[in-house]
């Protein structure tokens, strides 16, 4: 019985170690995904990965995609990390370096933005599960910062003024791929962004505005 | 005679016009040769179209685009 006990768990740990040892995660984040924007703002997008314990990458694109009804990509103030998992002497082996600096649209399209990173040997894959990148040249970051993506609000989205950017890994060109990856990763959430109809904004301020100088005025009256 | 040569006219035109059509399946660079050559082609033409090219037999997807996807293949396919 023991025996049998001791097997059982053996054999979950042995599953539970293998689904997540080949994980990865991909997260983007948006200081602008929140506060309400307006026409002719601009958005910043920060898309990150995690390696999760995971070398052997060979080939990683990823991308951002959106409403290109309402935002449109700025690859002239975007920009890609030119390194990441680097590590130095034979403990580093291959790392990861941007195909395109900044991320391009993808062919024909201009809705989707492709982030690709190549490892500097393409069978073999990157080293480490941590290394140095330009963003973190002196800290072991575990893949850490992507692209920084710039679009401008060019319109206003109907009904709940809310136009989203979410990434893919299944996307037309996207992959992931390594002889230590599963092929998949983990996706974050997609950012949400508000751009309320000029109309409502207005309404909102002149409600403040008349909430406030009616209490300037009954404080005067007191 | 006439025929023979005539034939032999429009077979050398086709082979000229259109060299991507008969390179062999992985030579992506139209070398005549199926090497790493081959992965680096690919991926230098990244995000480009492929009709038209030598790449067009290394579009493993058919989407008409060469992306790190059809690298990926490529290297699949080459193990």
């Amino acid at each position: 019985m023991r025996f049998l006990i001791v097997n059982l768990l053996a054999t979950a740990l042995l599953f539970i170690g293998a689904s997540t040892a080949s994980a990865m995660s991909l997260t983007s984040s948006s200081p602008d995904a929140g506060p309400e924007l307006a026409v002719g703002d601009q958005v910043t997008i920060t898309v990150s990965l995690d390696t999760e314990g995971t070398d052997g990458i060979t080939l990683l694109s990823v991308s951002i995609n959106v409403d290109a009804e309402f935002l449109e990509y700025r690859g002239d103030l975007s920009s890609a990390t030119t390194y990441l998992l680097y590590q130095a002497g034979k403990a580093g082996g291959p790392y990861l370096t941007a195909a395109a600096n900044p991320p391009e649209l993808r062919f024909a399209t201009d809705n989707q933005v492709n982030m690709d990173f190549t490892a500097t040997d393409l069978l073999v894959g990157t080293g480490v599960v941590e290394g140095y990148s330009e963003v973190s040249p002196t800290v072991l970051v575990p893949g850490g910062q992507l692209a920084i993506l710039v679009f401008d609000v060019i319109g206003t989205p109907p009904n709940s003024g809310i136009t989203s950017a979410s990434l893919s890994i299944s996307q037309a060109g996207n992959v992931i791929a390594g002889p230590g990856t599963t092929g998949t990763a983990s996706l974050g959430p997609d950012l949400d962004f508000q751009v309320p109809e000029p109309g409502i904004a207005s309404l909102s301020l002149a409600a403040l505005l008349t909430v406030g100088a009616l209490r300037t005025r009954s404080r005067r009256a007191e | 005679m006439v025929r023979t040569t005539m034939a032999l006219l429009a077979a050398i035109t086709i082979a000229l016009a259109a060299p991507a059509a008969f390179a062999a399946a992985g030579d992506c660079n139209g070398d005549g040769q199926v090497d790493a050559a081959d992965l680096d082609a690919l991926v230098a033409a990244n995000n480009t179209p492929a009709e038209g090219t030598p790449l067009t037999g290394c579009d493993y997807d058919g989407d008409g685009v060469i992306s790190l996807a059809d690298a990926a293949e490529h290297i699949s396919q080459s193990r």
